[in-house]
């Protein structure tokens, strides 16, 4: 899957999820900020990109996946 | 059938008079199939002899918890507590009656710092009695 | 109702609106559930909680009540009758058009700290 193709599919699921605008999602925003996320809300985060792309995120991983350009790079190298 | 009754004491910290899940038939993976036989002095027994909601939400809660102490158990860990963090999308069909013998699918998904995403479905006989997901945080 | 005046009694009752109320309640230690959660370690079973809030939500309404769904419901904090005596249940609902359910807002808190936040449908029984 091309980056595009990530984008195109893990905005609007996080948007359902997370219930935000799919406009407030941009490469450069703060994933923490945007979705609310907080202790219980992460692994709904790591849920979604595990059921949509197969791709585990490893809790020691998450510290590197600060924004939503982060977490499109990291399932573009980890993807099957 | 792998838990009855007193057996599954060592695998979740629950007494009477709230114990919630009375079996564990089986358990692979991420996947188990627990019970619960619905007595008439059941603590969530309403006066219209069936169960409030809150009883079937604690069944798979409990459920997932017998079945986290279970992998523990078999891993040589110690016993995990586990409290609900937060239950979302539970949808209740029908209450049980007294008498009714609960099925449930615990499903175990991603776990991050100790909170798991589970989902549970519970049936008698042929009919969905309630489905739920659910994050358990383990102490 | 199953836990009123067993797990929870009613201190006072202030209604905001038809709509909307908040109900000071007193969590009282002896009920026999901490018996077995856990033995030794009182703690406030979330479930009971839950229940709490459908049993205000009765009161609000006059109706007896069944829980539909349970869109999302958070438990911020651990619970037991040594850290929140008494706690404000403050319950908000919506009837829906053919007025046989209600969509409710609830949440329970003391001061500062938050317990449970529940958003869901009860229906009418």
């Amino acid at each position: 899957m091309t980056k595009e193709e990530i984008i195109e599919k893990v905005n609007p699921l996080l948007a359902e999820e997370f219930e935000v605008e799919e406009s407030d999602i941009t490469p450069d925003a703060v994933i923490y900020d945007t979705l609310e996320l907080d202790s219980l809300s992460l692994v709904d985060l790591v849920a979604v990109i595990e059921h949509a792309f197969k791709v585990k995120i490893p809790a020691a991983d998450l510290p590197t996946v600060k924004t939503f350009a982060d977490l499109y790079t990291y399932i573009e190298s980890h993807q099957a | 059938m792998l838990y009855q009754n007193d057996e599954l004491f060592k695998l979740m910290p629950q007494r009477d008079p709230i114990v919630m899940v009375d079996k564990i038939i089986d358990a692979e993976g991420d996947v188990a199939h627990t019970g619960l036989s619905v007595k008439a002095g059941n603590y969530f027994i309403e006066e219209d002899g069936r169960m409030a909601e809150p009883g079937l939400i604690e069944h798979i809660a409990q459920s997932a918890s017998a079945f986290k102490g279970h992998k523990a158990l078999v891993a040589g860990e110690p016993l995990p507590i586990g409290y609900i963090g937060e239950v979302k999308k539970f949808h209740c069909y029908v209450r049980p009656a007294v008498g009714d013998e609960l099925l449930t699918t615990i499903c175990l998904g991603a776990e991050v710092n100790g909170v798991t995403l589970m989902t549970g479905e519970t049936r008698c006989g042929d009919t969905l009695v309630a489905d739920t997901q659910m994050k358990i945080f383990v102490e | 109702m199953l836990l009123k005046d067993k797990f929870f009694e009613v201190l006072h009752e202030e209604r905001i609106t038809a709509n909307d109320a908040v109900y000071l309640c007193g969590i009282k230690p002896d009920c026999d559930v901490y018996n077995g959660h856990f033995p030794g370690k009182p703690v406030s079973p979330g479930v009971c909680n839950i229940e709490m809030i459908k049993e205000c939500t009765e009161m609000l309404t006059g109706k007896d009540l069944v829980i539909d769904t349970i869109k999302q419901c958070r438990l911020t904090a651990v619970a037991s009758p040594a850290v929140c005596p008494k706690v404000d249940v403050k319950v908000s609902v919506a009837a829906s058009e053919d007025g046989q359910s209600y969509a409710v807002v609830a949440s329970i808190a003391d001061g500062e700290t938050s317990y449970m936040e529940l958003k869901g449908t009860f229906k009418i029984k």
